[in-house]
């Protein structure tokens, strides 16, 4: 492993940059989203920060169901975030669609267009659910390592 | 006489053929049976400018399978919700803007465009609006004949299987 891979995992995994995505959601989510972010939980002191362009981020959090309006949006989004790059799908709309799924311009949860590395049901999340997602995401790298993962160069 | 009462002998007094199509449905609520296109339009003018009903709220709209049903709610300087229904034939589904009066009714009016086909006159041309960019012409997923299921999302296309076909010729 090369030392500057070493450095890119290290960084991730001390300080993951998120970016946030509604793809369609009825905003309960993100307001939980936010929550999370805000005072209250401060996700920021851990050193998740909440970026405003995805070629910063590390992290892509996903709400709500896909729609037909969104979902070249979303791959555009997803395409321009640099490897290693993780999506987190919040709320049972963005895990299968939810309520929404079959709806006339709707395709779906989240993975209907982009890979999904971590799913969190619940209608609205609870901000510790977000909280609790982004540290297993972080604690499967090592797994995966483990396990031979990890070979993200595209 | 009440409030309501007071606004449903104006309306009467002035269109003597609601007589028997306006009631009190309850406190603060008053709402008129279907109404013909001509006899909405005389109505609605009439109650923006003399009665003071200067908001619109909703407008919802409804199939029954021959015609749409449009329904607005009004309020105005009071607590009273005024509800007028509209009724087009589905086969001619025309209606006049009111967005001289109201112009909040623009965003309501699109929504009837795309959502049920009605062709509103006097609407200024814009996008697609709730539907997404690139939908087909002459799908109207609120209409009751509209099946998801035969809409393929991937390619932007509405199939009707042959079968249904063959059952309707019988
Ligand atoms: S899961 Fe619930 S709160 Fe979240 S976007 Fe869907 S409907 Fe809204």
């Amino acid at each position: 492993m090369s030392l500057i891979k070493k450095a890119i995992d290290w960084g991730t995994k001390k300080s993951p940059w998120i970016i946030h995505f509604n793809a369609g959601a009825c905003n309960g989510c993100d307001i939980e989203t936010i929550d999370s972010l805000t005072p209250r939980y401060d996700l920021e002191r851990v050193g998740i920060l909440k970026q405003g362009s995805p070629r910063h981020a590390d992290v892509l959090i996903c709400t709500g169901a896909v729609t037909l309006q969104t979902r070249d949006r979303l791959i555009q989004i997803y395409e321009q975030m640099s490897d290693p790059k993780f999506v987190i799908a919040i709320g049972t709309c963005a895990c299968t669609g939810g309520i929404f799924e079959d709806c006339y311009c709707v395709t779906g949860g989240i993975d209907s267009v982009i890979p999904v590395d971590v799913y969190i049901p619940g209608c609205a999340v609870r901000p510790e659910a977000i909280i609790s997602a982004v540290d297993k995401l972080l604690g499967s790298l090592d797994n995966d390592k483990k396990e031979g993962g990890g070979n993200y160069e595209s | 006489m009440n409030r309501e009462e007071a606004i449903v002998n104006s309306i009467c007094g002035r269109f003597p053929f609601l007589a028997d199509r306006i009631y009190i449905q309850k406190d603060k609520r008053i709402f008129t049976k279907s109404l013909l296109r001509e006899e909405f339009e005389q109505v609605i003018a009439y109650v923006h400018d003399e009665l003071n009903f200067t908001r619109v709220s909703h407008v919802v709209g409804t199939d029954d399978g021959e015609n749409l049903g449009l329904l607005y709610i009004f309020s105005g300087s009071e607590d009273i919700l005024l509800i007028l229904r509209e009724s087009v034939p589905k086969s001619n589904p025309v209606i006049k803007s009111i967005s001289d009066m109201y112009p909040s009714i623009v965003l309501h009016e699109r929504e009837l465009v795309d959502l049920f086909g009605v062709v509103v006159e006097g609407l200024p041309e814009g996008p697609h609006y709730p539907l997404p960019d690139g939908w087909p012409e002459g799908n109207y997923p609120m209409r009751k004949e509209w099946n998801p299921k035969h809409f393929n999302k991937d390619t932007m296309t509405y199939e009707e299987p042959q079968e249904k076909e063959v059952q309707k010729n019988e």
